[in-house]
């Protein structure tokens, strides 16, 4: 069976190298690769200023330095992206453009050389994959351990989920939960830690413009942190599919000075002592 | 030894014994008539009781079950077996179909082109209901604010769909091809276990009316996920749903045995391993990730079911438990589960990739290389899901890598694919079509991934519509058109018709741009921030949401003109030849219709099924003319 | 020609029967059989300068759905008649009533009239035992009230703003326990008389606003079960005009 196999084997090869490998002979314009590499080229342009140029104008208003890190790697996977892609769409249109092959009724076409497959080519193939993915792991643990980094300074915010809304609690600024509010405000320029929970299903704490989110489970707190680095309104959704007001499970959140928070503490019931001495608390 | 075809063999009046009177209408009536008996005993049983409502609509659905499949005839020769009374060589014929025409497709037969062809309608079926409801759904979505559907109707809707589409594309291409067509490829009679194939096809006919009792029952209202603890809370719908998933693992679970245990034990003489066609392979190892992880979908199920029904407290917290325990068992079955659904179809469109550019498929053994990576990196990537849930930050980097290099064996279809594409002679006829659509949605959608593997990015995109358009066109636009690229291609072999061209490729282009302007609608919406799974939803997501909306309606008519292709075609299509595409694997090499036994000569092999090109390779020959009663021929069974 | 008519009548048939269904799911959500309550209008009244529209809703909440009860002055026309509290209700679900749908016209004063009938206990978040968003006093049984007792509150009418449109507008009001027996739905009068509450807000900017009582009287360890997730119930739409 082997020796049938190896004169299998010879002919194939004989076949293979009677067929004009496309890297060689003839002038080059006409070669299948540069005609493939004029396609590639066009589409990875494409590619690229799509993703330099549109995220920014479809991504809502990022307001932390932890929703620039999801910005910035959207963009740059996009951008990565494209010339992968691009290589399989031209390689997969010109064969189509190249060597479509008229039919005769319902006879098929002509064979086409038996190639079983390129060493070379495939090596390279998976070698490359490999090479984009050990990139890909290093941005995204790179931006993962400046997220997850021990922070100072934090101003703690409770926040609860329920069917069907969000109450936010800053603790210390009055007595028992302290001054709560259905509506999200931070005074501007600090690390804001979030410890979250739920009180009957799990729902997903969202604020969008900060680009993070975390699961409310009731039973359990967990907690993330973000700069509030710029000032102006911003949305909170709920992501986890929590019963019949999912969709309506916003709250409206809002950036603004330090003055002004302490102000709104006052408004819902802190006194100023407490409230002055809870906006400039920190761990 | 007779040598006349099986199927003409004439059966005594008593031949299949208890058979001759079970099909699918009596088992309809047996298994309400049962259903009704379980409700009344359960109520009896529980009146008054703390346990209620859902302790009965579990007991009423299992009556269902039970009750079905046993007027199917599934346990009849079982039974016989245990009392002494074996089933003879005539009632096996009966069971096979041999003389019952058109009526074995709706009973429990044993032949897998039947138990194929019955899984073939079953998923249209199932794909009719589940793409209603996506109606549903983007009708509900066209507007901000609309008043279509209540929130409890639609929530209950979007479960449902999810379900019903999980369901049908687990079986799409395991149920009517891997049953039909592969035993024929690989040289073999029949399937190792035939009775367990008409159970896995009847089993899962058992699962569908509790899936749809979700509507009357309340509706779910969790998702396809069904998340706990929402669904401790969720109303007795959730019951009907958790029995739904018990059935349909118990189904899966037996096809897969029989597929595997078929490919390795029942290959024909000189058929090695090495030379079965790559669709057998896709096949094998989607079995074998389906058996790893479907218990673990029964395991989440049942916990479930006891927690709502008996007051167990795995998955609520205010009794110690944690919602997160369902999340990771549910994941770590619905991770590879995708898998599952993924490489039958891969392992179609490859087949249909060689054929139609003429040419040997390109890196057989690396795409096997390939298909067996993405299989074992599947089983180590399931907390991707819960990257936002708060569960273990610290396992978020070893999740993050194996989700990310689960991209390398993926990215080896395309390296075949296009391999097997360049240098070829295309043949443009409708099956290719698909390969090239394929090929485009599933770069989309696997470069989307990617993105949601990236934890940064993960956290803005979770629950959001972007994960939507991702699976989306991983599922529909990858493996369902892989999956029909499969169907236009074996459908001459299946039916004995050639599936009309010109109202296919109509039906292409329709489905083709559908989904291109459904989904890129949904990744907008998901860049614009918008959460999954929301009957309302901000004006800013209007845009977004009426193209998906518009997109939506051209795939229906898309996906109903193929429809009707499909019927037109069956009833009154023109005749196929044996070997319409002059394809090399076994299944063409047999008479179409294909005899009860597959091969009137038993098949020796020489080669795989991928010697386009090479000049000395075997020809393929028209399929010899089927014997008739009476006439001898050399070598015949 | 008899293929593309083939064609046509499969989708044709296709896209009826997704019709159908749309039309079978359309007709499950539930409505009360008089649709919608328009708040009364009780003329115009000056708020902040401007003169707005004055409009009245009343309504009720009863511990058991499938009784009855007279809509005497919750009509806008004022004529009583004897209505289901709720017509697919189930025995121990308490319900909203006359309907779970209301409508009152965009920027207007609605001042709410409550007749609280079923029993409670404490909420699961005391958040909700303090009126929020309500434009001039509470008046509890006649008193002006600043907080429901935490212990004994029970229902709450939470009403919140279209998503993305209106995320500012917020309205919260619970009601006190009434601790009398009042759950045989056809007895009448009442064994102990409602507790009533009263107050008012100014409706937002058009839109549909979704409210759900707070309250978890419903089954299941987080007590948002059973009747808690049934649309219609403890659940329902506001509609600004």
């Amino acid at each position: 069976m082997s020796s049938e196999n190896e004169f299998h084997e010879e002919k194939r090869e004989e076949i293979a190298e009677q067929v004009s490998p496309w890297f060689k002979g003839g002038p080059i314009w006409k070669r299948p690769a540069f005609k493939v590499g004029i396609i590639w080229l066009l589409m990875t342009i494409v590619g690229v200023a799509i993703g330099l140029f549109v995220p920014d104008h479809i991504l809502p208003r990022i307001m932390s330095p932890q929703g620039k890190d999801a910005r910035d790697t959207i963009v740059f996977f996009t951008v990565l992206a494209a010339p992968v892609a691009a290589l399989v769409c031209s390689v997969g249109a010109y064969s189509l453009l190249a060597w479509r092959k008229k039919a005769n009724g319902d006879q098929p076409p002509v064979d086409g050389p038996p190639l079983r497959g390129n060493p070379l080519a495939s090596s390279l193939w998976v070698g490359g994959s490999v090479v984009l993915v050990v990139i890909l792991l290093i941005w995204g643990m790179g931006f993962l351990a400046s997220e997850t980094a021990p922070q100072s300074n934090l101003l703690q915010v409770n926040v609860t989920g329920q069917q069907w809304l969000w109450t936010f609690s800053y603790p210390g600024t009055g007595p028992g939960k302290g001054v709560e509010s259905n509506k999200l405000i931070l005074p501007e320029g600090r690390q804001v830690q979030f410890n979250i929970t739920g009180l009957d299903v799990t729902h997903g704490f969202w604020p969008v413009e900060f680009g993070q989110q975390v699961d409310a489970n009731p039973g359990f707190t967990t907690r993330f942190v973000v700069k509030t680095e710029k000032l102006g309104n911003f949305d909170v959704r709920c992501s986890q599919l929590c019963g019949l007001f999912h969709a309506y499970m916003y709250a409206h959140g809002k950036v603004v000075t330090t003055s002004d928070f302490t102000t709104w503490l006052q408004d819902n019931g802190a006194t100023a002592a407490k409230a002055t001495a809870y906006a400039a608390s920190g761990n | 030894m007779s040598t006349a075809l099986l199927e003409d063999t004439k059966l005594g009046p008593k031949a299949g014994g208890l058979y001759r009177h079970q099909n699918f209408g009596v088992a309809l009536v047996v298994g309400i008539i049962g259903a009704f008996i379980g409700w009344i005993v359960s109520h009896a049983l529980l009146q008054g009781s703390n346990w209620g409502t859902d302790m009965v609509v579990t007991v009423t659905l299992l009556s269902w079950a039970i009750s079905f499949l046993i007027a199917m005839g599934a346990f009849n020769a079982p039974f016989r077996w245990m009392l002494g009374h074996d089933q003879d060589h005539e009632d096996e014929l009966y069971a096979a179909g041999v003389g019952q025409g058109w009526k074995r497709y709706f009973k429990f037969c044993t032949d897998h082109k039947v138990v194929g062809t019955q899984y073939f309608v079953l998923v249209m079926i199932l794909f009719f209901v589940g793409g209603t409801l996506a109606m549903m759904i983007r009708t509900q979505l066209l507007t901000p604010h609309s008043g279509f559907l209540s929130p409890q109707t639609y929530n209950a809707i979007v479960t449902v769909h999810g379900m019903v589409m999980i369901i049908s594309t687990i079986v799409m291409v395991s149920g009517p091809f891997a049953n039909f067509i592969l035993p024929i490829m690989i040289g073999a009679k029949d399937m190792a276990f035939p009775r367990l194939n008409a159970l896995s096809f009847w089993t899962l006919v058992a699962a569908v009316p509790p899936i749809l009792s979700s509507f009357v029952l309340g509706g779910t209202d969790s998702g396809w996920t069904t998340y706990a603890p929402l669904s401790v809370q969720s109303p007795p719908a959730q019951d009907g749903f958790s029995i739904t998933i018990v059935i349909f693992v118990i189904s899966v679970t037996v096809a897969g045995i029989n597929t595997i245990t078929t490919t390795f034990t029942m290959r024909a003489q000189g058929m090695s391993m090495f030379r079965l066609p790559i669709f057998v392979w896709g096949a094998i190892i989607s079995s074998a990730v389906g058996l790893y992880a479907m218990p673990a979908f029964l395991m989440a199920h049942t916990a479930l079911i006891t927690d709502r029904v008996v007051g167990t407290s795995f998955y609520v917290p205010q009794q110690g438990g944690a919602g997160w325990l369902y999340e990771n068992i549910f994941w770590i079955m619905g991770h590879p589960e995708v898998y599952v659904i993924l490489l039958p179809a891969v392992g179609a469109i490859l087949e249909v990739t060689a054929t139609f550019s003429r040419k040997p498929l390109f890196g057989y053994k690396i795409m096997i290389g390939g298909l067996v990576g993405v299989a074992v990196l599947s089983i180590m990537v399931w907390a991707h899901h819960m990257f936002t849930t708060g569960w273990a930050p610290s396992l978020a980097d070893p999740f993050m890598l194996t989700t990310e290099l689960i991209s390398i064996p993926t990215g080896i279809i395309f390296l075949c694919m296009i391999g097997t594409l360049w240098r070829g002679s295309i043949w443009t006829r409708l099956p290719m079509y698909f390969v090239y659509l394929f090929l485009w949605n599933f770069i989309v959608g696997g470069v989307t991934g990617i993105y949601l593997s990236d934890v940064p990015a993960d956290q803005y995109f979770h629950g959001n519509m972007f994960v939507t358009a991702h699976f989306h066109y991983t599922l529909l636009g990858g493996a369902m058109i892989a999956a029909t690229g499969g169907v236009c291609y074996w459908f001459p072999k299946m039916t004995g018709r050639m599936l009309n061209e010109r109202i296919g490729k109509t039906a292409f282009w329709l489905i083709a741009i559908g989904i291109q302007v459904t989904y890129y609608g949904q990744f907008l919406e998901g860049f614009q921030g918008m959460p999954r799974r929301v009957a309302n939803y901000a004006p800013i997501f209007t845009f977004g949401n009426q193209s998906s909306t518009m997109g939506a309606y051209t795939l229906m008519l898309g996906w109903l003109i193929l429809l009707a292709a499909i019927i037109h075609s069956w009833r009154k299509g023109e005749i196929a030849p044996a070997n319409p595409w002059h394809a090399k694997s076994l299944e063409w090499q047999v008479p179409t219709p294909v005899p009860l036994e597959n091969f009137l000569v038993d098949p020796i092999v020489t080669s795989d099924p991928y010697t386009y090109g090479e000049p000395d390779a075997p020809a393929t020959q028209d399929a010899p003319a089927r014997v008739h009663a009476g006439s001898t021929q050399e070598g015949g069974h | 020609m008899k293929r593309a008519l083939a064609v046509i009548v499969t989708v044709l048939i296709g896209v009826g029967v997704i019709t159908a269904v749309g039309v079978g799911f359309r007709s499950q959500k539930y409505q009360a059989p008089d649709g919608r309550l328009v708040a009364k209008s009780l003329g115009t009244v000056v708020v902040n300068g401007k003169s707005v529209p004055h409009v009245e809703i009343q309504m009720a909440t009863w511990p058991d759905s499938t009784g009855t009860m007279q809509t005497a002055a919750f009509s806008s026309t004022g004529t009583s008649k004897t209505v289901p509290i709720h017509p697919s209700g189930n025995p121990g679900w308490p319900a909203y009533a006359p309907s779970n749908d209301f409508q009152v016209p965009a920027g207007a004063l609605v001042t709410v009239k409550w007749d609280q009938y079923d029993s409670g206990e404490a909420l699961n978040n005391n958040y909700f035992a303090t009126p929020r968003g309500i434009y001039g006093p509470l008046l509890v049984n006649g008193k002006v009230t600043t907080m429901i007792p935490e212990d004994g509150v029970g229902h709450t009418f939470t009403v919140r703003g279209e998503p993305g449109v209106d995320s500012g507008f917020f309205l919260n009001v619970a009601s006190p326990a009434n601790h009398g027996n009042n759950d045989d739905p056809n007895d009448n009068p009442k064994e102990t008389p409602a507790q009533t509450v009263e107050f008012s807000f100014i409706a937002g900017t058009k839109g549909l606003y979704a409210w759900n009582c707070e309250f978890p009287c419903g089954s299941g360890i987080g007590g948002f079960g059973a009747v808690m997730s049934a649309y219609g119930f403890m659940s329902g739409y506001l509609y600004v005009v």
